[in-house]
């Protein structure tokens, strides 16, 4: 979410630290920072703060005013809440009926006489300071109280709703057009807004075209309402339509918030508008308990250790400005309403944990006896890795997703849906691919192996492959060990270091072989040759050259070396490659004692 | 330049056995379990609610003619099937393949290994987490790294945090961790009075890539041996 420094200043009554300062308790007291923008000079100077709201916070902190509210805890500040004129005393006369208990509150005022135009400037700013676009003075103040104090409201231009108002579970197949433009057919599982003829709104997701404000609206009714978190995120998902609006309501915005948004809105809306409120309504039936928690100094040490104290505790409730009382070492909260995260002595922790820093927090070592408790699998797993790798086969990694198997995921990529049965077939490509790079690898047979989970209709089991010269022999584990009388006791426990050396990415691009055999007459010979293969290799070739053929004749030896070309940037053309590769041949002609094959 | 007259063991195995290692030190033990897994074991007993986000087949591949079973998503399923069958105090780690229904890029893959971590005692604080994690780090990357601490959120653990781990002066993170929910410990028996514990949670791959510099995490599933470095 999108987070204005200055709009968050209006919050607190002392003067807020640094942006960078704020960013960095946020990020080490709160929610992760994702950036931190200047915009604008001088006078017009602000700070756009990209705030990821952690999910069990975003019922209360998806707004300005939430954010605000955690920072002065945090900071020890003095947060100060915004001041309106109450709603005026006016019933509402347009018929409303709430047929869901999904419904947990419903606003509705009406404001007749209203001019719909542009917003004042400063609102036109401040939205757009937060990536919101400006529409008209009336969607502008409804999307303003919603990114303020976290309240989505909905604003329908009353002279489209015909009859009344009923909020309830929309029929099989209706349809609905949205804002936008785009047409959305609903089930009974979701919940609308409607008048006597259809759907108006999507609950809690978006509002439709029919009813949208025009510039000739001229009465319209504000919904400030609160609708069940679950099934406004199912509807949501299921219709791929995710908002501003439904992200606040699936995550358990408080219906205690409503009164005072619809207060805002309203005067808002008078204010930059114009108008008349002319009814207001209030569904609320069944109201937020409040609740207190009891918890105890020990309750919290025994979850951020000895370091904290009943002073901290203390500190922390009142730096936050929580109504508490304190028997000895006992505590009891009354949770503020829209904290429903917090239900028992762990969640209090995660505030005291939280507000003190984690850095604050010492290390220590396990409080007990190490033993360590062998597991027979891991050890059969690692014993036949080791003895494979003993036998020079090569471990590879495939994947468990494949065309052919026995079970099948829903959804999953085409052509890779099913589970292997088996590694043999992955093992098979791997070996065709291997085969082919060989040369490169400087490998003259490819010898490979694989330890995998393979799937069959009613189990799982861990199975061994190995491919020798392309010859693939697959056994599950035990059968393996048994097979290749593998003694998985007596393996000396193989633990090889981890290296330090850095990954070197391959060349994506094709390499080129030539081969080289020549005539030596003495190992002092041989050696001077030796050289001069290994330091053009290295300076030229993939991979170091391989001696892939020897035999004597007579006095003389001959040796075939094989050198690897290949570019990390581009193709080699063979003419590049004849061109360095003659460069080699002519070093070793000029050496009167080869002779060149 | 690599010797090509023996064997070669995959660098993610390597890896594997490098923290195996370094955990068998502080005491940890290895527990392994099943990939396909029903959704008591990777979510409901984990504290995940029925209605998660995570639990959408956008993100979990569920299974074919077997409601109710899924691939699991975290090593996590292990953690209760342990606790299951056994009695604090312990020290476990458990490495091994999970899986995710995402679009794959270089940093995404839908298959991947995990090695996650559960301590359970009479007196287990956050003080043991950090004092494991920093031991783990410093170990693994070298005496010179340091971690941080940040406030994140899970629904298996309260409080829930974010590790970072500096190496080669710039921060990673790398690690998912917190005290392990009252809620879960109920979910297998345990009576949340008695004990407490941490849990942790790492991506293998990423640890790999970050020590070994690997650029994309789907080098490891190609089958291709010039992978294997070391």
């Amino acid at each position: 979410m999108k987070v204005s420094y200055n709009w968050l200043q209006e919050y607190i009554e002392e003067t807020l630290p640094a942006p960078e300062t704020v960013a960095e308790k946020i990020i080490f007291h709160a929610f992760e920072v994702e950036s931190l923008d200047k915009l604008g000079t001088g006078q017009e100077e602000d700070w756009i703060f990209d705030i990821k709201i952690l999910p069990d916070r975003a019922g209360d902190c998806l707004s300005h005013c939430g954010i605000a509210r955690e920072l002065a805890g945090l900071l020890n500040l003095t947060f100060k809440q915004k001041e309106f004129s109450p709603l005026p005393d006016a019933t509402l006369t347009l018929p409303l009926e709430i047929k869901s208990d999904l419904c947990r509150r419903y606003i509705a005022v009406q404001i007749d006489g209203i001019a719909v135009g542009k917003s004042p400037a400063w609102l036109v700013e401040r939205l757009e300071s937060v990536g919101q676009k400006s529409i008209n003075n009336i969607v502008d103040a409804a999307n303003f109280v919603m990114l303020d104090m976290g309240q989505p409201i909905h604003v329908f231009n009353r002279a489209e709703i015909d009859g009344g108002i009923i909020v309830r579970d929309a029929h099989e197949n209706e349809t609905i057009k949205l804002i936008g433009g785009e047409e959305k057919t609903l089930s009974p599982n979701d919940l609308v807004i409607a008048d006597y003829i259809g759907a108006l709104a999507i609950a809690g997701v978006k509002g439709g075209a029919e009813a949208e404000v025009t510039t000739e609206t001229t009465s319209i009714v504000i919904e400030v309402a609160n609708f069940d978190a679950t099934a406004v995120r199912k509807t949501s998902r299921r219709l791929t339509t995710v908002t501003d609006a439904s992200k606040r309501f699936e995550n358990n915005f408080s219906p205690e918030w409503a009164h005072r948004a619809a207060a805002q809105v309203t005067a808002m809306i008078l204010e930059h508008a114009g108008g008349t409120v002319v009814g207001v309504r209030d569904e609320y039936k069944e109201k937020i308990s409040p609740r207190t928690i009891t918890c105890s100094t020990s309750d919290i040490v025994r979850v951020l250790g000895p370091t904290i104290t009943t002073t901290t505790i203390e500190e922390v409730f009142r730096s936050y400005r929580y109504q508490f009382t304190r028997t000895e070492d006992t505590f009891a909260l009354d949770v503020p309403f829209w904290r429903a995260d917090i239900v028992g002595a762990h969640d209090i922790a995660e505030e005291i944990g939280r507000y003190v820093g984690y850095d604050t927090i010492p290390p220590a070592p396990l409080p007990f006896e190490k033993s360590i408790e062998k597991n027979d699998t891991d050890e059969k797993i690692t014993a036949v890795k080791w003895w494979c790798a003993s036998q020079e086969f090569r471990e590879v990694c495939t994947y468990t997703f494949r065309n052919s198997g026995e079970v099948s995921v829903i959804a999953g990529a085409k052509g890779k849906e099913k589970l292997r049965a088996h590694l043999s077939d992955g093992l098979k490509e791997s070996f065709e691919l291997n085969r082919l790079n060989a040369p490169l690898l400087g490998l003259t047979e490819v010898k490979l192996f694989e330890v995998g989970t393979v799937f069959f209709k009613d189990k799982e089991s861990i199975y061994v492959a190995i491919c020798d010269k392309g010859t693939i022999q697959e056994l599950d584990l035990d059968e393996f060990i048994k097979e290749k009388h593998i003694d998985v006791s007596a393996t000396p426990s193989f633990i090889p270091r981890l290296p330090s050396s850095p990954f070197v990415m391959w060349s994506l691009y094709p390499f080129i072989t030539r081969d080289l055999a020549v005539w030596v007459s003495t190992p002092e010979k041989r050696s001077l040759l030796e050289n001069m293969v290994r330091e053009f290799s290295e300076k030229h070739c993939a991979s170091p050259a391989t001696l892939f053929d020897e035999f004597t004749k007579g006095d003389r030896t001959s040796v075939a070396y094989r050198f690897i070309f290949q570019a990390s940037d581009r193709t080699l053309t063979d003419e590049e490659v004849a061109k360095t590769f003659q460069a080699l041949l002519d070093t070793i002609s000029a050496e009167t004692a080869f002779e060149i094959r | 330049m690599t010797e090509y007259h023996k064997g070669t063991l995959h660098p993610l195995t390597l890896v594997t056995e490098e923290i195996k290692r370094i955990f068998a030190q502080q005491g940890f033990s290895v527990a392994l379990g099943p990939e396909l897994e029903d959704e008591w074991h990777n979510f409901d007993a984990l504290n995940v609610p029925k209605d998660h986000p995570a639990r959408d087949m956008q993100d979990t591949f569920l299974i074919t003619d077997r409601p109710g079973f899924v691939l699991r998503t975290h090593t996590s399923n292990v953690q209760i099937r342990y606790m299951e069958t056994h009695q604090p105090p312990f020290a476990i780690i458990v490495p091994g393949k999970v899986f995710r229904n995402e679009a794959t890029d270089a940093g995404h893959e839908m298959q991947f290994y995990q090695v996650e971590g559960l301590v359970v005692g009479p007196s287990i604080t956050i003080e043991h987490l950090k004092g494991t994690l920093l031991s783990f780090f410093k170990e693994f990357f070298g005496d010179e790294t340091e971690i941080r601490l940040r406030p994140s959120f899970f629904p298996f653990v309260e409080p829930g945090l974010e590790v970072d781990a500096k190496f080669n002066g710039k921060w990673f993170e790398l690690c998912g961790a917190g005290m392990v929910h009252p809620n879960v410990f109920k979910n297998v028996g345990y009576d949340p009075q008695n004990v407490t514990g941490f849990a942790f949670g790492m991506g293998l791959d990423r640890l790999a890539n970050v020590k070994l510099g690997i650029p994309d995490v789907r080098l490891a599933y190609q089958g291709d041996l010039r992978f294997n470095q070391w």
